[in-house]
């Protein structure tokens, strides 16, 4: 059964693809999780969720071409449709009216 | 900087075990240029993991089903090569009785048999279904064969005597080693078909 909300994995995946454009794949997309979410990423559980948000139409993916560093393997590429930006945009206006109004978070210490 | 080549053993399993992801598979080997080999085996590991883990999340009826029917399936398969082997091991044993006593003489290393039992089933089922394109007959006698001779290497060298000896002795672990030497020759077999129709493809 398809889901109405993304986990906090699947948005950074999104936000990973969006930052990178039209170099998101597998390794740049795990690089930049690792990168800008201070997290270590399995690329297996990256492409689970790849997998997922394209079953419910918010990414979609090509096939480029085998490359020699890559053993001859292919790179599959994604792209955020409009209704994985619109999914995007929801969750950041969702978390900013959390985030507005929470005094512990003011001032940007502690 | 040296460029480090992924263990071709990591990249053979994870393309036996999850053979439809290339892409997956050259974003690792990709990754592991600058990232070395513990790292590579680390993410094949999870990756093989974390297969059935997201079929199931996915679709659980379709997944529970399968993972039922493979199992009666491997069950069934593996216990009639055990009771073929208990077979071998009675007509052996009516020939010469002294047969009986030297059996199960490794029967402390049994856990090492079990786990090699896959490795060796999949290397097995790799050149079974090599055959297996030719003459589909002759492909069945191998996968018969290789399944009835492990269970007797294993009732032979693994599974000590008992006074009274029974037709079937441990039936049960017997059925569960040879299950696993069977789930290795089919993951063999289908990750060779799976190879030829990428390349054919």
């Amino acid at each position: 059964m398809a889901r109405d909300y993304l986990t906090d994995f699947e948005l950074m995946i999104l936000l990973s693809i969006l930052r990178l454009g039209d170099e998101a794949y597998g390794v740049p997309i795990a690089r930049e999780i690792e990168t800008t979410g201070g997290r270590s990423v399995v690329v297996a559980a990256v492409y689970a969720a790849l997998d997922r948000l394209e079953a419910n139409g918010l990414v979609s993916s090509a096939v480029g071409d085998p490359t020699p560093e890559r053993g001859g393997r292919a790179k599959r590429f994604f792209r955020v449709t409009p209704a994985g930006l619109k999914s995007v945009r929801q969750a950041q206006r969702a978390f900013t009216r959390l985030w507005n109004g929470v005094p512990q978070l003011e001032g940007g210490r502690g | 900087m040296i460029a480090r080549q992924p263990s071709r053993l990591a990249v053979a399993l994870l393309e036996c075990c999850v053979p439809d992801n290339e892409p997956l598979t050259g974003d690792l080997i990709e990754a592991a240029r600058d990232r070395g080999r513990a790292w590579f085996w680390r993410q094949v590991l999870l990756a093989i993991v974390a297969r059935p883990v997201s079929a199931w999340r996915a679709d659980r009826s379709t997944t529970t089903a399968t993972v039922l029917v493979t199992a009666s399936l491997l069950a069934v398969i593996g216990f009639q090569a055990v009771v073929a082997a208990s077979l071998v091991n009675q007509l052996l044993i009516l020939n010469d009785p002294s047969w009986l006593a030297t059996r199960g003489r490794y029967h402390s290393l049994q856990p090492w048999f079990a786990l090699g039992s896959f490795a060796a089933a999949a290397l097995a089922g790799r050149a079974i279904s090599r055959v297996h394109r030719a003459n589909r007959v002759a492909a069945v006698l191998a996968f018969s064969t290789c399944a009835t001779a492990w269970a007797f290497l294993h009732l032979r060298f693994f599974v000590p005597s008992v006074a009274l000896e029974p037709l079937l002795s441990r039936p049960a672990l017997q059925t569960a080693v040879t299950m696993v030497f069977v789930a290795g020759l089919f993951v063999g077999m289908a990750s060779r078909t799976t190879c030829a129709h990428h390349r054919s493809s």
